[in-house]
């Protein structure tokens, strides 16, 4: 009777300490993966961050022939990260020709040809926007010569 | 003795122990790394973020002086002054609408011939050539002399001219005192220009278009006070533009 007695309290001890060892360790996992996919997230939204910091992009020259109507332009990649951009032309206030999804390297100076159906005239201004994929832009005017 | 077995036989905490034991390890293993990576990720950013503040501060700082001119019948050589305390690389230079990629470290305060780029020239035909160049940095500086025409027989360019740049200390009586530059050539060009007494860089340009290439007598005359004091020279030497088998512009130096 007196060993019996003692015997509760153990099971119930047991019980408890495994009831907290599996709540815990279930928080602990939890914990973990929570604590791990933050960090990541933080860490994946600080270099998109940077990477939007680090790009710098401009137009270095531009040129139309008036022979076929097409707008090329020179766009040059100074900065550390490779770029893809979207451009957009307005000529006259209207809305021109675009040109999408271009990629370019870190240090590299692409040429990108943009056709034009309403042909431009000579001295006709067209307005140039440059729109990078990681939300920077970058403007430049060109005088049709 | 007494007490040691009276807390073997309390089970009564083992569970707040174990749940505090699980507490520091969910502690010391998930949220201290989270936050030193994080912490890192910050540090990485303030370090790119200081890097690009220099960089931008570098390519507003970036100071070239570019000047093209023939170099035989059909080929332009270009030269360029660096005016910045820091190296330049050129990475593009155009002639009109052609590129041409380079590499081209131009020293600190240095003046130097890049290259020489041929250019395509036909016989009794006008051809204009419009000359930039650009830096690693994005910046793009334009022939100084404007742009380059060959007329079929001969070279022309907008404009013929002297800079003359004075590195200056200051000085003067309580900041009175001024320069005095004059060009002279032989015949027909005489003209003086005045500056005051400032420190840092005091810069003349004569333009010499209309009295064309040859030899030019340039003097720098420096005086410390207002109305009373003399003029004395510091510099006087004679310069040579030869074009159009030289620089259209002239660059003189002096303190």
């Amino acid at each position: 009777m007196i060993q019996r007695k003692a015997l509760s309290p153990v099971i119930a001890t047991v019980i408890l300490a495994g009831v907290v060892l599996t709540i815990g360790g279930a928080i602990w996992s939890y914990s973990l993966g929570a604590a791990s996919v933050t960090a990541d997230n933080y860490v994946n939204d600080t270099l998109d961050m940077l990477y939007e910091m680090q790009e710098r992009f401009d137009v270095e020259h531009a040129a139309y022939n008036f022979d076929n109507d097409t707008l090329r332009l020179w766009i040059y990649n100074y900065g550390e990260v490779d770029i893809m951009v979207d451009i957009y032309t307005t000529i006259n206030g209207d809305d021109g020709n675009s040109s999408f999804n271009q990629q370019i390297s870190s240090g590299e100076c692409k040429k990108i040809l943009i056709f034009f159906k309403d042909p431009i005239a000579p001295q006709e201004t067209v307005a140039i926007k440059i729109y990078s994929r990681r939300q920077n832009v970058a403007y430049y005017t060109y005088y049709a010569q | 003795m007494l007490r040691t077995i009276h807390i073997m036989h309390n089970r009564k905490g083992v569970s707040t122990i174990l749940g505090t034991l699980i507490f520091i390890g969910i502690l010391f293993s998930a949220v201290v790394p989270m936050m030193l990576t994080m912490k890192q990720a910050d540090i990485i950013m303030e370090q790119e973020k200081l890097e690009l503040q220099l960089a931008d501060d570098e390519k507003s700082r970036e100071d070239l002086e570019a000047y093209a001119y023939p170099k035989g019948s059909d080929k332009i050589e270009l030269m360029v002054e660096s005016q910045c305390e820091f190296p330049v690389i050129i990475t593009h230079v155009w002639i009109n609408n052609t590129l041409h990629n380079i590499s081209y470290t131009v020293a600190p305060m240095d003046e130097t011939t890049i290259d020489t780029f041929d250019v395509p020239i036909s016989e009794g035909s006008n051809s204009t050539f419009n000359i930039k160049i650009t830096t690693s940095r994005g910046n793009t500086y334009e022939n100084l002399a404007g742009d380059i025409r060959y007329d079929g027989d001969d070279w022309m360019t907008e404009m013929l001219g002297i800079y003359v740049i004075i590195d200056s200390d200051g000085g003067g009586f309580w900041g009175f005192g001024r320069y005095r530059c004059t060009v002279t050539n032989s015949t027909t060009y005489n003209e003086q220009d005045e500056s005051s007494l400032s420190s840092g860089t005091v810069s003349f340009f004569f333009d010499t278009t209309e009295a064309g290439a040859g030899t030019y007598h340039v003097e720098v005359e420096k005086k410390s006070g207002w109305f009373w004091g003399s003029w004395n020279t510091v510099y006087e030497e004679d310069v040579e533009i030869t074009w159009p088998n030289g620089s259209p512009i002239i660059w003189v130096f002096t303190t």
